[in-house]
């Protein structure tokens, strides 16, 4: 009897640490933790990213409900516009349901991570068609220009007026951004080795071991104790993220610091901010061509720049760019609204903005989406 | 995969579980296969070079043990030429090259060997010694060779002592491997308090010692004689706590499935002399060499002149077995002077006739004065250049001050460090093997020293330090 008991534990333990090997079992064990309810998500969906990593309890905050009980109901009416969104988490990680943009509905397609795929569809020409990219500050300086092959892809129009050449099909000597492997990709033997190794001795195993086994709120409030302890009586924290100088909110590090190409406060070259405009053009050019009406780029300032503005020099980069006078795309300056709000805009545990910074950016696109003359 | 990781609770969990519910003929399958992928873990590649060793050794014992003549030596030297070769092209390769490489600048050329971006196996030092002390023993005639492949190959890949030891012999692992294990309960409680006694030691005292010492060698402006001197002494206990408990954690680990492995530490800063700490520190090591080289030398059945330079070969190899760097070399080095001038300390003052033993108050100085020659020479250890650590022995003894002197952690955390230490001198002086009784105790015992663990580990460490041997 002990030996079978033995043996049935074994097998369960084993199921939950090959399931813990399997990033697509993990998505799917993720979400559908997080349709369970409050009591199954995991403590980044219920408290941020970043309290996550420091468990400090002063920087717990209900993100997951915040997110969850965004009730925006714009004011215009019609729906004669299709947006297309190229975004990141600040759009896709529950914040964007769908009927709050002004005239419009949304179709998310994600840029960056493993969620990235690309769309085909069919333009309807009878309404206004707009691609919108949206970006973090912090990826701004890595991903447009490296990943600029890859958005012109992302979303690809079947019944575009003609052929469109993309740069990866014209210039085949300059690099492509790598696209992340999709399921339906044909795989070479080499794709199907590293992804079997991969599942095997998967380097995120003890992430998803941990939010199998412990990422549960009956086990928060021991971190929380561990944290604590290592704070007052040792005076430090886990290094995944620094607290700001007003001691209001977690900040991601490399937002931060002075040299990295994420911070809020590190130097730029003029290259740099050409080759962010020049990438943000071509995008605009082909994506005009595939048939849109519009293309949108709208970066979002990192939590640091705003919180941070009072105490450290902005290296201003989404000024610059958004001032630059060869830049053909139409864009929306949060910065501006964002670093004159009276209102907290962002997380105090999480590097994503809350509710209350999602409706200023709901209110300045939508008043925008509201000045679009209508298609005749 | 690191033992103080959560992948690792969980695979031992499985794996013991089921080695107590499989049926007998599954076992060694069962802890071979876990084997594989405890060490494919590390870099799954580097598996095909353990089974090389293992087949050219596995063949090499058979050949061994039906051969006749001198043909039993060639079959030796074949598994010895294997071995060490593989051992040398990982570890040794780019290192004789850079020497020569430098040798050369000086005649305005270079080396003709390209260098190789070659990553070390992890383990390769353990698990190469541990198969050549197989042929050995088989060559010698101490122990039949293994027939059976799988039984072989667990021996050399055991996944507790695979990657840093302890390094076991044929004659106390093989029977053992071939046995079945059934549950015994006053074994599994032991295994269970030396591996929670293990992480205790590796991720609350080592990990956060470490972290004065990484701060001091990172930032030699901050640091005076003084910090200097309590960064030695830490970087002494933050050395022992991580080997001895990773090798806690082994030991404990295999005891509960009833494997018994060969002790690897026994309080070695309680050392009086040199030759007592290496029969403390790293004891199947230290057994290794003397068993395999020392003793194939002429041990200390030569004259005295030939007895100071088997030790010196004996204790300059240890150094470099440590690492490819002139460090360890150098480290081996001072050992081996330590170890000469014992003897010739004896051999004038005939100290082994005296009979009557010392005061407690000189067996502390003695303790004290072993502990400080030994501290010294760890600094050879954990420098990463001979001139780093020839800067921290001169900043150690000029006693110098500095304005800007820190530590890398808070006062609380110093004194909390200092109270860790002299916890585990208490703990190696008094409670060698923590044995509980009663079932209560015990596992109250075990909980809060789980508990302890996670609210005061450090765990933003990567390795254990020996990994890299």
């Amino acid at each position: 009897m002990k030996k079978k008991i033995s043996f049935v534990i074994a097998a369960v333990l084993l199921i939950v640490y090959a399931i813990s090997s399997v990033d697509a079992a993990m998505r799917v064990i993720h979400q559908a933790r997080y349709k369970l309810g409050r009591a199954f998500w995991s403590e980044k969906d219920r408290y941020g990213d970043l309290y996550t990593f420091t468990h400090l309890h002063r920087f717990q905050s209900e993100v997951g409900t915040d997110r969850k009980n965004i009730n925006y109901k714009p004011a215009c009416k019609g729906k004669d516009i299709n947006i297309y969104a190229i975004c990141d988490s600040y759009f896709k990680d529950h914040f964007v349901k769908g009927d709050e943009f002004c005239r419009a509905n949304i179709t998310l397609v994600h840029f960056g991570d493993r969620d990235d795929h690309p769309i085909d569809i069919d333009l309807d020409t009878t309404k206004i068609n707009i691609i919108v990219i949206e970006k973090t500050e912090r990826h701004l300086r890595n991903s447009i220009f490296t990943g600029q092959a890859h958005l012109e892809s992302l979303v690809n129009v079947k019944n575009a007026p003609l052929p469109v050449a993309t740069t990866a099909s014209v210039n085949t000597t300059k690099p492509v951004a790598a696209a992340p492997a999709s399921a339906n990709s044909g795989s070479s033997q080499n794709g199907i080795l590293s992804r079997g190794l991969r599942a095997i001795f998967n380097p995120n195993l003890n992430s998803n071991l941990e939010f199998n086994l412990f990422d549960y709120p009956v086990f928060t409030r021991i971190k929380e104790l561990k944290a604590s302890i290592n704070e007052k009586w040792f005076g430090r924290a886990d290094n995944g993220a620094v607290v700001s100088t007003d001691g209001s909110h977690l900040l991601w590090p490399p937002t931060v610091n002075g040299t990295s190409s994420e911070s809020s406060f590190a130097h730029y070259s003029a290259a740099q901010v050409d080759s962010i405009v020049n990438a943000l053009n071509t995008l605009n050019t082909i994506y005009k061509k595939k048939g849109f009406d519009y293309v949108y780029f709208i970066p979002i300032p990192n939590p640091s720049t705003i919180i941070e503005a009072k105490y450290h020099p902005y290296n201003n980069l989404i000024p610059v760019i958004l001032n630059n006078k060869n830049l053909q795309v139409k864009t929306l300056d949060l910065y501006t609204p964002f670093l004159k709000s009276t209102v907290d805009l962002y997380a105090i545990g999480d590097t994503h903005w809350n509710s209350a910074g999602y409706y200023s950016f709901l209110n300045t696109f939508n008043a925008e989406l509201e000045k679009l003359p209508a298609k005749r | 995969m690191l033992f103080n990781s959560l992948q690792f609770l969980v695979f031992f969990v499985i794996v013991t579980l089921l080695y107590f519910s499989l049926p007998k003929r599954f076992v060694v399958s069962l802890l071979l296969f876990a084997s594989i992928y405890f060490y494919m873990v590390f870099k799954p590649e580097y598996i095909l070079i353990l089974f090389f060793t293992i087949i050219i050794d596995y063949i090499a014992g058979i050949l061994l043990e039906d051969a006749k003549g001198h043909k039993r030596k060639v079959y030796l030297i074949m598994s010895l030429v294997a071995n060490i070769g593989v051992l040398a092209f990982f570890k040794y390769f780019n290192f004789i090259n850079q020497n020569i490489d430098d040798l050369l600048s000086n005649f305005h050329s270079q080396t003709p060997f390209p260098f190789l971006k070659i990553l070390l196996p992890i383990g390769l030092s353990f698990h190469t010694f541990q198969a050549m002390s197989y042929t050995i023993e088989v060559y010698r005639g101490n122990h039949k060779a293994e027939r059976n492949f799988m039984v072989y190959s667990l021996y050399v890949m055991f996944y507790p002592q695979l990657v840093a030891g302890p390094i076991e012999r044929p004659q106390n692992i093989l029977y053992q491997l071939h046995a079945k294990h059934n549950f015994d309960y006053e074994k599994f409680r032991v295994g269970l308090m030396m591996m929670a006694v293990g992480f205790f030691k590796k991720v609350v005292i080592a990990d956060r010692l470490s972290m004065v010492v990484d701060y001091a060698y990172a930032h030699p402006a901050t640091q005076s004689s003084f910090t200097y001197l309590v960064t030695s002494v830490f970087y002494s206990f933050q050395i022992y706590c991580d080997f001895s408990g990773y090798t806690d954690i082994a030991i404990g680990s295999a005891l509960v499935m009833g494997i018994d492995l060969m002790e690897n530490f026994r309080s070695p800063y309680f050392s009086k002399t040199i030759p007592e700490f290496w029969s403390r520190w790293h004891i199947s090591l230290s057994t290794w060499f003397r068993d395999y080289v020392y003793i194939s030398l002429g041990g200390n059945r030569v004259s005295k002149l030939r007895l100071c330079l088997n030790i010196f070969i004996v204790f300059l190899l240890s150094g470099l077995w440590h690492g490819a760097n002139w460090t360890f070399i150098v480290w081996g080095c001072i050992h081996a002077l330590y170890m000469i001038l014992t003897n010739l300390f004896n051999w004038v003052f005939k100290k082994d006739k005296v009979k009557s033993k010392p005061s407690a108050a000189v067996q502390l100085l003695q303790m004290v004065f072993t502990f400080f020659l030994v501290t010294m020479a760890w600094v050879f250890f954990r420098a990463p250049s001979i001139k780093q650590a020839v800067g921290v022995l001169k900043a150690i003894f000029s006693f110098h001050g500095n304005p800007n002197a820190a530590f890398g952690l808070n006062n609380a955390e110093m004194l909390f460090s200092v109270g860790l230490i002299v916890l585990l001198i208490l703990k190696d002086r008094f409670y060698p093997k923590i044995e509980i009784k009663h079932n209560v105790k015990y596992y109250t015992v075990l909980i809060t020293i789980a508990l302890f663990c996670y609210l005061f580990g450090v765990f933003n460490v990567a390795q254990f330090i020996y990994f890299q041997f």
